[in-house]
């Protein structure tokens, strides 16, 4: 299998190579107008990821290479990400992908071209409703009063926090070309990505600041990632069959 | 391996994005060289559960000195708030003091 020449796809982007500042490890493939960035690869250094401990292992460190390449592509040209672990059998089969896919592939680009991906997350965990007034001086009667006050105060935030992280993804929307929900694990309001037009990024984080103001006065913890490349408005599926060699 | 130097997102957000998402090829002029499908829901049970246990307090390891040097500081807070505690204890034995002389007046 070694003897082969695999090659890890990165990235398809703009067939422009002198517009890219590649590692000397990685090269474009062109056809026509859209190329893959792509990098000789031995596919066993791929065949240990299963059992290691994903923050401090080899899968750690190819997936920080793997954004890396498709980093330093988009810092000059517009991408479309490639799945981690794309590897395709030599030259002729990435000129086969361009050739079969190059509709799909080109307006997918056309589509990204000139934006950059934020991604948004807002977090509330209430305050532990266990909390109980001082007691002292006070009437049973008091007492329960002042709990419930309490209670229904940790409530009314929580729901204020739920209205305002609400507005801040419509007002986002607003400022963005397309939007995507990623998963919310508990205590996880708002988990979304924004892909963002470049002229329109001081606006949506004016927006942001804004909000997030708001929401941290409640107790929730807001946090913007970014920019990254259009990883999550790339869900295409590009198909190339043997036979239509 | 010198391309590392790459961007400062956590690695649980490139993760995410790296595995999970971007341009998938079908057929048969790759090799699958990763099961990504298996490695995606390996990575979300693992990032699950770190976030799971650090809502529920049950991040003990992250407090621990042993296990993350930072906690030093939080160390601190706790001795902290064991003098806040002490300073309550002190105040309720006063007022308690205040109140017990009083009552024996009382019967008088």
């Amino acid at each position: 299998m070694s003897e082969r020449n695999w090659l890890c796809a990165y990235a398809i982007t703009r067939n422009r190579p002198a517009e890219l500042d590649l590692d000397p490890a990685s090269r474009l493939v062109g056809y026509r107008d859209l190329g893959v960035v792509v990098a000789e690869v031995e596919p066993a250094r791929f065949d240990r990821l299963d059992g290691l401990d994903p923050v401090d292992g080899t899968l750690a460190e190819l997936a920080r290479e793997h954004d890396a390449v498709v980093r330093a592509v988009f810092r000059h040209e517009p991408v479309l990400p490639l799945r981690f672990g794309t590897v395709l059998d030599g030259e002729g089969s990435v000129r086969r992908l361009l050739e079969v896919a190059y509709d799909q592939a080109r307006n997918c680009l056309d589509e990204v071209e000139g934006h950059r991906e934020w991604g948004v997350r807002v977090r509330y965990t209430e305050p532990a409703a266990t909390t109980r007034p001082d007691s002292a001086g006070l009437t049973g009667t008091q007492y329960l009063v002042r709990r419930r006050e309490r209670l229904k105060a940790v409530q009314q935030t929580r729901e204020q926090v739920v209205r305002t992280a609400a507005r801040l993804e419509d007002v986002l929307r607003e400022h963005a070309t397309d939007s995507m929900e990623r998963p919310r694990p508990h205590g996880v309001l708002v988990n979304t990505a924004y892909l963002v037009p470049i002229a329109r990024e001081t606006a949506f984080h004016a927006e942001f600041e804004w909000f997030a103001r708001e929401l941290r006065e409640a107790g929730a913890t807001v946090e913007t990632t970014g920019p990254w490349p259009p990883y999550s408005f790339t869900d295409v599926e590009l198909g190339v069959a043997a036979h239509e060699r | 391996m010198t391309r590392l130097a790459a961007s400062s997102e956590s690695l649980a957000d490139i993760l995410e994005r790296v595995l999970d998402k971007g341009v998938v090829i079908a057929g048969d002029i790759g090799i699958s060289v990763v099961d990504v499908e298996l490695l995606t829901l390996r990575i979300r049970l693992f990032i699950a559960s770190a976030q799971t246990a650090r809502e529920m307090g049950m991040d003990w390891w992250t407090n621990d000195p042993f296990f993350a040097p930072n906690a030093a500081r939080a160390e601190l807070d706790e001795s902290k708030s064991k003098n806040d505690l002490a300073a309550r204890v002190a105040d309720l034995e006063a007022r308690l003091l205040e109140a017990v002389p009083s009552r024996q007046e009382e019967p008088r």
